[in-house]
């Protein structure tokens, strides 16, 4: 190794890789299948204002950064970028902590088996949540290290130093680079004992600063890889049998002459598994395409009207996730329940890149380029696919062309794989627009039964959440999580009732297992639930003859929580000039919801025409606690509002004669340019702590464009998509 | 058979076929900065220009370009990497976010602001209406391509 080289730190204490905060909240009582601890659970997870966090990434700077001789230091994550920015905020904490100057911190992905240990993956909205701390001491610890050995390098005490961009200085005029007490040092690094003091929120100066997104300016010249844009000498392309019928299995496969044809290299046929590796992707679809493939489709046909009929709230079904007071007694009794029920479809995430897999099977390892939100799910899932040891596989982190939730099953490297161990090369696998649409999973449709009554003061007196929904979460685990649990964490994301009501409220989760595959997609369960809960909420306040804001604040409760929920929407009234009149034809409309630690208020104004409902302009305010890039934070608004507003108005993915009734944009559109609303982003609040921002501004989105739509015509729609009657 | 891309010349085989252009750049040149979304000629990432007119690399047969000056997005800077002013306006307003969409949202920008060098709202909606974004940047690619023409007149003038 030359005397370029970069060096790493050295682990030498284990208390530096004990990780922070309450890990494993998830897995407390599971084994208990009682009611009562069902709720108890459901609290424990989400009782708090912050997502159900799997733990806090291991504080080490040993591993997290490597200091270059020019003192350039490289930030190692294994958090994966694909469009939240999440590389620029992370290198924004460590800059600040390490009070450098911007050009010196470089942020990449890390390897998997690099020591930056996130088994979490990306998603949940947690990156920015779950770093903060760990990331900020973890810098701070590594400037005090520094300081140590260049105490001892300078023969000075460690007091008599600062540390300025890079550069420790004594006070006898003398300094150092970090470069240069890097290439110096010998021995073990002294790692102090105590966490050492963090800077005061009052020196920032990246923190809470829009600074340039670090991976743009390569992602204008096209000159970024992502997982579909990765080559390797002497690969091959894979194709792999898929079903068309939705729960088909492989019968029988003749392959006829496809192992003979033009470029074809290997032809797998196992039970479950038949694949072709070929020297182009050509020549390995034909060979597939040659071969004779007998499927067995499902016993009982699986069609639209089934699924639905499944996904539809039954009285005295399910489980209850949150109960105050005693709203069965309300519900029962009293006359003026309002009733309303709310249906969602399912949806496909629609990332643009469709989602690829290289993988490299050697003797002695593995080496894997996978779009995926989850590296070590992935080295995992490759790994038991081909019977090797996890610790044999790499998996290298590329850009992703959208997540969404899409890409965390470990399926795409695993069938890669495969074919690479058959074949003893490596294999590039990438999935068609038709194959992500039928072959993927899809956000599960929801069925929702609002009831709830309003007194004469105004003053909500109960309120119930009834929802029926596929399995989001529970799709991840063994069977018996979710016979035991009963309920799926990731559906109700969203579905709690915030609002305060007199007599009582409750929240119910009546679980449905479906025959096709649906988990997560941006948000879970909030986009559905911020529709039914915030369409409700705005009939409420119809019955009572309230302005929609007026009502919500007046039913907030007074606590923290509450207080920011009121504080985003009175932001984002004055933002839109909530209550001034509009021009004729226009309405807003107006809906708000909170979760992963931010909560976000929007305001629609809407318009008809044709019968067709446009958006103009969405306001929103956002209050995700301490923001750590402003334009960011703007940034992941205005994509959960586009994307939501393509939910409300257009989406709708169906079945149809057993199978997916679109494979391509021509049936399955998305929004476009011109259906797109302009948006206007206001951040409010602040404080010490972050709050996530992936998804929860999808949350409101759907409620606030119904409510516009209600106040513009007077129907009270309740199936996304919206149609005008 | 020969391509002519970013004024560079590139033999490639001729199979007899009718192959996709997009295939040819991304998976026999690894010029993989034009990016496939759909395959079928509807999201508009694999946009391309063709003697300057923004094409569907996706549904262009490889062997109806032949001769003609195709620009992908690794061609659109000058020689010297000053960027073009869309892709320059895309930096400054911060517009790509996961960025797989923004090869064809920047090549069909760019040819509209070269033909036209003051483009109406309304016109900037109708050139980009046929590129999705799934990240949902839409409103800050209109703004964007409103700065670039005023970039580019401000170094032309």
């Amino acid at each position: 190794m030359s005397n370029n080289s970069p060096k790493r730190w050295q682990i030498t204490r284990r208390g530096l890789l004990i990780g922070l905060g309450g890990a494993g909240v998830l897995a407390l009582g599971w084994a208990v299948g009682l009611p009562k601890m069902r709720l108890a659970i459901s609290d424990a997870v989400e009782g708090t204002e912050k997502p159900f966090s799997r733990g806090a990434p291991k504080v080490s700077p040993t591993v997290w950064f490597t200091i270059n001789p020019d003192s350039k230091i490289i930030l190692n994550v294994q958090k994966i970028e694909m469009g939240q920015g999440i590389l620029t905020a992370l290198a924004q904490i460590a800059a600040e902590e390490l009070d450098i100057t911007w050009e010196r911190i470089h942020v990449r992905m890390a390897n998997t088996g690099s020591g930056v240990d996130d088994a979490n993956g990306t998603g949940n909205s947690e990156s920015v949540v779950s770093h903060y701390l760990p990331l900020r001491q973890a810098a701070a610890t590594l400037v005090v290290m520094l300081k140590t050995a260049a105490a001892s390098q300078l023969g000075v005490a460690t007091g008599s130093l600062t540390s300025t961009d890079a550069t420790i200085t004594s006070n006898d005029g003398r300094s150092l680079t970090f470069g240069e007490i890097v290439a110096a040092h010998s021995g073990e690094w002294v790692v102090p004992e105590d966490a050492p003091t963090l800077k005061p929120n009052s020196a920032f100066r990246y923190i809470g600063k829009s600074q340039p997104r670090v991976d743009l300016p390569a992602k204008v010249t096209g000159n970024i890889k992502y997982g579909h844009d990765m080559r390797l000498p002497n690969m091959l392309w894979g194709v792999v049998a898929r079903p068309v019928k939705f729960g088909a299995t492989i019968a029988s496969v003749n392959p006829k002459n496809a192992g003979s044809l033009p470029g074809v290299h290997t032809v797998v046929i196992e039970k479950d598994f038949v694949a072709v590796a070929a020297e182009t992707k050509s020549q390995a679809q034909t060979a597939l395409n040659t071969m004779d493939i007998v499927w067995t489709e499902p016993a009982t046909p699986i069609t639209q009207q089934a699924i639905e009929n499944a996904v539809t709230v039954i009285p005295n079904q399910g489980v209850i996730i949150q109960h105050e007071g005693e709203p069965e007694t309300l519900l029962a009794d009293n006359s003026r329940i309002i009733t309303l029920a709310y249906r969602t479809p399912m949806a496909v995430h629609a990332h643009l890149e469709p989602q690829a897999a290289i993988v490299d099977v050697q003797p002695d390892k593995v080496d894997a380029w996978v779009s995926t939100q989850v590296p070590a799910g992935m080295a995992s899932g490759i790994a038991d696919a081909i019977g090797r040891k996890a610790d044999e596989v790499t998996v290298h982190p590329v850009f992703l062309g959208g997540g969404f939730g899409r890409r965390l099953d470990a399926s795409l490297g695993a069938e890669a794989a495969r074919l690479s161990a058959a074949a003893k090369r490596p294999v590039m696998i990438q999935w068609s627009r038709a194959e992500e649409f039928r072959n993927g999973f899809v956000r599960p449709p929801t069925h929702h039964v609002m009831q709830g009554s309003v007194d004469s003061d105004g003053h909500i007196s109960v309120l119930s959440h009834h929802q029926a929904s596929g399995d989001v979460l529970l799709t991840i685990f063994p069977p018996i999580v979710g016979d035991i649990l009963g309920w799926d964490i990731g559906a109700v994301r969203g579905a709690k009732l915030y609002y305060t009501a007199k007599g009582g409220k409750q929240t119910i989760a009546q679980r449905v297992k479906l025959p096709i595959a649906t988990s997560f997609w941006r948000g879970l369960g909030l986009l559905a639930d911020g529709f039914a809960i915030e369409g409700f909420i705005d009939e409420l306040a119809k019955t009572v003859n309230a302005d929609p804001l007026a009502f919500r604040l007046k039913n907030l409760p007074d606590t923290p929580f509450g207080n920011r929920m009121k504080g985003v929407l009175q932001a984002v009234a004055d933002l839109a000039k909530w209550g001034t009149p509009l021009p004729a034809g226009r309405a807003y409309g107006i809906a708000c919801s909170a979760d992963a630690g931010t909560c976000v208020a929007q305001i629609a104004e809407v318009s008809v025409s044709d019968g067709t409902i446009n958006v103009h302009h969405v306001y929103a305010a956002v209050d995700a606690g301490l923001v750590i890039n402003p334009d960011g934070v703007k940034a992941q608004t205005e994509g959960g509002i586009m994307m939501g507003v393509s939910s409300t108005l257009i989406e709708e993915f169906v079945v149809v004669d057993g199978e997916a009734g679109a494979v391509n944009f021509d049936k399955y559109p998305l929004l476009r340019n011109s259906q797109a609303p302009d948006i206007s982003v206001v951040i409010v609040g602040g404080g010490d702590e972050p709050g996530g921002m992936g998804e929860p501004p999808i949350g409101p989105v759907a409620g606030a464009i119904a409510n516009a739509v209600f106040a513009l015509t007077g129907q009270r729609l309740t199936s996304l998509p919206l149609r005008l009657a | 058979m020969e391509l002519i891309i970013n004024q560079k010349t590139y033999p490639i085989p001729d199979n007899g076929d009718s192959r996709p252009l997009l295939l040819v750049l991304r998976d026999e040149l690894n010029l993989t900065g034009t990016k496939i979304g759909c395959g079928a000629g509807i999201c508009g990432a694999c946009t391309v220009h063709v003697d300057g007119v923004p094409t569907r690399s996706c549904q262009t047969p490889v062997n109806s370009v032949l001769g003609k000056e195709i620009r992908t997005i690794e061609g659109l800077a000058d020689a010297d990497g000053t960027l073009h002013p869309v892709q320059q306006a895309f930096i400054d307003l911060q517009v790509p976010q996961c960025g797989w969409c923004m090869s064809g949202q920047i090549m069909t920008a760019a040819a509209l602001i070269d033909g036209n060098a003051t483009p109406t709202p309304d016109q900037i909606i109708t050139a980009m209406d046929k590129n999705y974004c799934r990240c949902g940047t839409y409103h800050r690619i209109r703004q964007a391509i409103a700065h670039a023409a005023t970039l580019k007149k401000e170094a032309t003038s």
